[in-house]
């Protein structure tokens, strides 16, 4: 179906102000409506942060929200798990049988017995919020239940610096890293800083495997192998101490390895391994040479302002969480963080309400009387009964999907309530996920569209997109400014709620009236903001924002930091209290050509990462204009690699690994290098997760090991 | 007055911004759902050009709408008049009532602007003369995130092109279209 009658052309006049919720960096945006309808959207103009642009997926917001493919009622499946019949019900009827196969299950067992999980599509913000207030008030810890991106890295800077510094002072830096991150895909509305500095003098690297998109643009381009980011970071640490580059006042009055007496013995070998994280030793592992490390090191120390952006691209590994402290680590040790010109700490999202949460329903007590703020609080630990992964729960709050999974297959889990994830697509060998997700007494997903995961639903629930709800917005990235936004409904497709609405409506069928006493989520966020004294009121009179913060630098100079000594924890307390490595170790992939007995039969590096600018995640498959720019998935090939198998471009290519086969259309590029192959991620049809590795866990964080492994390509 | 774009490569990183705002404001429709792969008519079209060999390649995008040339071959090249060139601005602009489809201004624009969608009629960038004429940017050169693309005058252009160490494209049809790499 063809949505007529879009376009703005200019004279639709008072577009109303609200915010993009089509990923999680949240863009200001105008909505331009004709006669009641959404006919377009635009950036704002004026937005200090987005420059008046918007991005692809953005734009085409008027066929996202018209999509024909799109879930409009609530549906009971009829049919067996899988087959695809449904009946359609009303939401009473949905609402109150999840409510009851909820509480009996709970009254059979324990409340553990149902998990609350969620995925991207909600998006960053209120709605997980209100999600941990209906875990807590039923008796359970909200749960990942999907891929755990992000969340190991920022735990990774924040057991090192107490907080994840977020906004990156672009105007005023000299040194721009982006390191496995592509601010085309993932942040494109604020590039213009980018360049702006670039064009003032400041310089651009880009760390990465493959040179595309911003990366093509950068005054050095450092191509690493993929999965080895860990050894690059500890080599350039090595050459800043050994060289003496290093920062002496921040270094010994605001670490806690004063002279990097530690740190120095660590790198030279007084390790679990023995090994001396030299350059050379580096350049084995990453492919990078020891000229071009030393200089990197040397170049980021001792250019005093420097942002370094770190991404997706360095996870999805058995070794992110180290990963995300030796990043860390470095800006710590040469200045960097928290410093004007570089990598800014700033409030992620406005101080919210502990009572909101309701923790003491969990710990038995408040826990946290100050406000709430992601990853800026000192870590959060409660001991939660079976975790593997107690620092991914305390970072996060959340059970990490390898405990959620291991629950459903033992049976101690025996209901999920899914809220935007599609886990079937997303994790590692999605066979082993379907049968896990197949043994549930009752799956309810909350999603736009039937997903994989709906597919094998019991109950599926139509969500709203972001054009059709009014809820508070914070959540951004890169050009973090502390401003709390209102995202406005202006739109009502079918009988698709808000996640926010079927949260308090389910939490109501269960009886937790005492938790959830109205129906209208302008209470519960009123409630949330009560430490700001901000109200959903107040901010629709302010399209322009409220801000809830302030941005500026050092602050551990007169704050401290949040973590035990009360300072950047060079060597991590709160690890080596959980029995891990107190400092980086480096731990290689569990397949890498380093593996002499795979590698044999399975010569080439697969790896994967996010499908393109225009897709966020599996998402957006099914929207026309953008399915336009990329019909098909294509996985890079060197052509050096190429001419081996004999591929050309557009030939369909076989790609197996020990765990499985995918079939994929090839693109021989010079944007790879050779004796690899690139597989977006995301495409249901030729899902590198088949071929990709559950088992190996980072065993901090329990992120599944979904970035790299190794197979063998054929001609098909 | 002649109207033209400028246009950045230094700064373009190919995030297709400039193709969906031009789609969404001119309400292009999409071909992707009756015949999948193939794609509908792009009035900006962002292309990714590689040279080079690993691992010294070079990686570069354009976005490419039509140039509204100061000497437009389509115009000439149309057996129906159907296409036109303004006198107050320069644009290029096609009147569908004259088209018959025969895509002939196709074969003789040397940068494959003209597009075609279900009528099987040319249609392509005007240069968003509605907003323009409404004192706004047009839709590509708006929402473009790295401020790649921006438009103007001839003259305007030229100081841009002055201060930005850029080049006017050169070509027989003499297109208002300023380069920078």
């Amino acid at each position: 179906m063809f949505v007529n009658d879009v376009g703005v052309s200019g004279g639709e006049a008072n577009p109303v102000r609200s915010v993009c919720g089509r990923c999680h960096n949240h863009c200001n945006i105008d909505v331009f409506l004709r006669e009641g309808k959404v006919i377009g959207v635009e950036g704002v103009q004026d937005d200090p942060r987005t420059k008046g642009s918007l991005c692809s997926k953005g734009l085409a917001a008027v066929q996202y929200l018209n999509d024909p493919r799109r879930l409009l009622y609530p549906v009971r499946r009829i049919g067996k798990r899988g087959e695809g019949k449904w009946k359609r019900i009303s939401w009473d009827e949905a609402l109150n049988e999840i409510a009851e196969k909820f509480n009996s299950i709970k009254k059979k067992s324990e409340p553990q017995a149902v998990l609350f999980c969620r995925g991207q599509a909600a998006t960053w913000g209120f709605p997980y919020d209100i999600l941990i207030r209906l875990a807590h008030a039923f008796g359970n810890e909200p749960c990942m239940g999907s891929s755990e991106c992000f969340v190991p890295r920022a735990l990774g800077e924040a057991l090192t610096n107490g907080g994840f510094a977020m906004h990156h002072d672009f105007p005023k830096t000299d040194l721009i890293i982006l390191w496995g991150w592509n601010p085309t895909f993932g942040t494109p509305t604020q590039q213009h800083f980018i360049f702006d500095a670039k064009e003032r003098g400041a310089r651009l690297i880009a760390i990465d495997p493959l040179r595309f998109h911003i990366g093509a643009k950068a005054d050095l381009f450092v191509r690493i192998e993929p999965g080895t980011d860990l050894s690059l970071a500890l080599a350039m640490m090595y050459v800043i101490v050994e060289e003496a580059l290093w920062d002496r006042e921040c270094v010994n009055e605001w670490t806690n390895d004063p002279g990097l007496k530690e740190l120095r013995k660590h790198l030279n070998g007084n390790n679990r391994d023995g090994i001396v994280y030299s350059p050379e030793w580096a350049e084995s592992i990453t492919g990078i040479s020891k000229k071009i490390i030393t200089d990197l090191a040397r170049e980021y120390a001792t250019t005093k302002r420097a942002c370094m952006l770190t991404g997706h691209g360095l996870e999805g590994r058995i070794n992110v969480t180290q990963t995300g402290r030796a990043t860390a680590i470095l800006k710590a040790i040469t200045g960097h963080f928290d410093a004007e010109g570089c990598d800014v700490v700033v409030p992620l999202g406005p101080p919210r309400n502990p009572k909101f949460f309701l923790n003491e329903l969990m710990a038995g007590k408040h826990l946290e009387e100050k406000p709430v703020v992601d990853f800026n609080n000192p870590l959060l630990y409660y001991p939660v009964k079976d975790v593997t992964y107690p620092l991914l729960l305390a970072g996060q709050g959340l059970i990490p999907t390898p405990d959620a999974l291991r629950w459903i297959d033992e049976g101690r889990a025996k209901a999920v309530f899914m809220q935007g994830g599609n886990p079937l697509l997303m994790l590692p060998q999605p066979d082993e996920v379907r049968n896990s997700f197949e043994r549930l007494e009752l799956l309810v997903v909350v999603d736009p569209y039937l997903t994989e995961t709906a597919q094998i639903a019991d109950i599926v629930l139509p969500a709203a997109t972001y054009l059709e709800r009014t809820e508070i917005s914070w959540f951004k990235y890169e050009w973090y400014l502390p401003i709390l936004y209102l995202r406005q409904k202006v739109a009502q497709i079918g009988e698709a709620r808000s996640d926010v609405q079927i949260i308090i409506d389910l939490a109501r069928k269960l009886g937790l009236d005492e938790y959830f006493p109205k129906d209208d989520p302008v209470y519960y966020m009123d409630e949330i903001l009560k430490p700001t004294g901000i109200t959903v009121a107040e901010l629709k009179k302010h399209p322009e924002g409220i801000p809830y913060g302030t941005i500026s630098y050092q602050k551990y100079k007169t704050e401290g930091i949040n973590l035990p000594e009360g300072k950047v924890n060079i060597i991590s307390r709160i690890l080596e209290q959980f029995n891990f490595d107190p400092l980086p170790v480096y731990v290689d992939g569990s397949e890498t050509p380093r593996r002499k007995d795979l590698a044999r039969d399975y010569p080439i590096i697969a790896f994967s990462g996010r499908p393109g600018p225009m897709f966020v995640h599996c998402q957006q498959r099914s929207i026309p204009w953008i399915r336009e720019l990329r019909p098909e998935p294509q996985a890079m090939i060197n052509p050096k690699t190429a001419s081996e198998y004999r591929i050309t471009t557009g030939d369909d290519v076989l790609v197996e690994s020990p765990r499985g086969k995918i079939k994929i259309k090839s693109e021989v590029t010079n944007k790879i290098g050779p004796g690899q192959i690139y597989i977006p991620g995301g495409w249901a049809q030729s899902n590198y997760n088949n071929i990709g590795i559950s088992r190996d866990l980072d065993p901090i964080s329990g992120m599944a090991n979904y970035m790299t492994c190794l197979c063998r390509i054929s001609k098909i | 007055m002649q109207m033209g774009f400028f246009f950045d490569i230094s700064r373009c990183t190919g995030c297709y911004s400039c193709e969906i705002a031009c789609k969404q404001k001119n309400n292009l429709k999409p071909n992707a759902e009756a015949n999948p792969g193939s794609t509908g008519p792009r009035w900006r079209r962002v292309l990714e050009l590689e040279t080079g060999q690993y691992p010294e390649e070079q990686v570069s995008y354009v976005s490419l709408p039509c140039l509204h040339c100061g000497k437009p071959v389509c115009l000439e090249a149309c057996p129906t008049k159907a296409i036109s060139k303004s006198i107050e601005t320069g644009i290029v602009n096609v009147d569908k009532t004259k088209c018959i489809g025969c895509r002939y201004c196709f074969w003789a624009c040397p940068f494959g602007a003209p597009q075609f969608g279900d009528s099987g009629l040319m249609e392509k960038c005007d240069l968003c003369s509605d907003r323009v004429k409404e004192g706004k940017s047009p839709a590509c050169v708006a929402t473009c995130p790295t401020k790649a693309i921006k438009f103007g005058s001839l003259e305007e252009l030229e100081k841009l092109a002055r201060e930005k160490a850029s080049k006017k494209l050169i070509g027989a049809t003499q297109p208002p279209f300023f380069l920078r790499y």
